[in-house]
């Protein structure tokens, strides 16, 4: 059981890791389809 | 082995959807060419239509210089250029860096929006309804499956502590998945009605943070899981013979023998690789939007191979916009989705409530003896015969 919280823990873990990596490499549709003459909204 | 899974179920399922028929192409003299009023009556019975007169029909703006009577776009006339546009034909240069930033207009947007709220929507939710309700029936039936000897008292080590972190990981970033999955496409049709747009779009934005982000610890279980116990679940002999009697699960008494895995629980690996990666992969290249276009090489690959035509469906688009590639990933990424998902419920009702003894593989790793004689008699043996050899070398 406690492996299975374990690995409960880590499902968040890994979730918040890429929501931060992601967000480093530019992923969403906004960003990868806008030139840089393109203002987004903030 | 994927692709092949995968150009099956693509064409079952434009089998089901496909109600356009061929007509054969009207006499256009009348309109020296152009459209006539049965191609309009056609197109609006929705009634599949060979377009090459119109979507091949767009000038030749090589022919004809800039000073002949068809004006500065030399041999392109206005309407021959919108066709261009409308049938993504025409060299378009914008500023938008997007790979679909070219693609003026495309027309596949329609059908996928009916048909994700409608046979998508409909289908999928009876699916899960009706696995739900097949499940409560055996329950009714069968009861709960017990462990029909004497219990011993000691147990047997099944699963090490890293493969039930695997399959948690997997596991609960599954149902997570599928959760938020389920609520952004039904949500527009049964949450908002109730609950109010306000109180939807709240949720909607959890969901959609969860599923993009939870998606990556699946991905990752899923890997863990696939190298962990692939050699197991190769399929034996000793499943023809579970399968040849239900697996006893449809019978007191019945115990068919069987190593670390049986032939039902290599279907759900199985089922899981497969389907867990197709989702994966269609997963990701909505995640990434443009970048990862893969159904026209698919369709192209599945056309040259005849599949479509056997089923009498013609070809299949081999051109795409890359809006079209993303419509077509959405589908598959539901449709498959949806499939696991059925498919899980009843691996999560025999891992739990459904069988005696069976959760304590994955609760702590151990699992009760006779329990496992019942389940597994061939993987007993083996572990037995294990400790017997340790034991003498020990001994020795
Ligand atoms: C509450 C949810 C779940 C429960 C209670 C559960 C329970 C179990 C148990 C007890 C086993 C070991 C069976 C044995 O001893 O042989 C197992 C194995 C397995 N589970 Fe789960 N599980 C759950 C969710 C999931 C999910 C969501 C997935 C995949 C997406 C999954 C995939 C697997 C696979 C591939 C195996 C190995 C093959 C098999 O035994 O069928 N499980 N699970």
């Amino acid at each position: 059981m406690k492996t299975m919280l374990l690995a409960f823990c880590a499902v968040i873990g890994i979730a918040v890791i890429a929501y931060f990596g992601l967000h480093a490499v530019g992923f969403g549709a906004a960003e990868s389809t806008a030139s840089t003459a393109v203002r987004l909204p903030d | 082995m994927i692709r092949a899974f995968i150009a099956g179920l693509v064409i079952c399922l434009l089998a089901l959807s496909a109600r356009a028929q061929d007509v054969p192409a009207p006499d256009r003299s009348a309109t020296g060419g152009a459209q006539t009023l049965a191609d309009i009556l056609a197109r609006q019975d929705a009634q599949k239509i060979d377009d090459r007169f119109r979507r091949d029909n767009i000038g030749d703006p090589a022919a004809g210089d800039t000073t002949q009577p068809l004006g500065t776009r030399g041999g392109q006339s206005d309407p021959d250029l919108w066709r261009a546009l409308r049938y993504d034909e025409a060299d378009v240069t914008t500023q938008s860096r997007g790979p679909a930033g070219d693609v003026l207009i495309q027309d596949g947007g329609m059908r996928w929006l009916k048909f994700r709220q409608g046979p998508l929507v409909t289908y999928g939710g009876y699916l899960l309804l009706g696995t739900i309700g097949l499940l409560g029936l055996f329950y009714l039936i069968r009861g709960r499956i017990r462990i029909d000897g004497e219990k011993t008292g000691r147990t047997i080590t099944r699963f090490k502590a890293i493969e039930r972190f695997a399959h948690w990981l997997m596991g609960g970033s599954f149902i997570l998945l599928a959760l938020t999955g389920l609520l952004s496409l039904f949500g527009r049709k049964f949450i908002i009605p109730v609950f109010g747009h306000d109180s939807f779009a709240i949720l909607a934005v959890a969901s959609k943070w969860v599923h993009n982000n939870v998606s990556w610890a699946f991905m990752i279980g899923l890997t863990m899981v696939f190298f962990m116990w692939v050699l197991e679940n190769i399929p034996n002999r000793h499943d023809l013979k579970w399968v040849a009697v239900g697996g006893g699960l449809l019978k007191k008494g019945v115990h068919p023998p069987a190593k670390k895995f049986n032939a039902g629980q290599k279907v759900i690996f199985w089922s899981v690789i497969l389907l867990g990666s197709s989702i994966s992969v269609s997963g990701l290249s909505l995640l990434f939007p443009f970048e990862l276009p893969m159904f026209a090489k698919t369709f192209a690959h599945l056309n040259e191979f005849g599949l479509p035509q056997f089923f009498g469906l013609g070809e299949l688009p081999a051109v795409l916009t890359p809006q079209e590639e993303m419509q077509y990933a959405q589908l598959w990424h539901a449709i498959v989705g949806f499939i696991l998902i059925a498919i899980i419920i009843v691996h999560i009702y025999i891992g739990s409530v459904g069988m005696e003894g069976a959760f304590d593989a994955m609760g702590n790793g151990e699992v009760e003896e006779q329990w496992a004689r019942e389940h597994h008699s061939l993987w007993v043996d083996e572990v037995k015969a294990k400790q017997a050899k340790a034991q003498t070398t020990a001994v020795e």
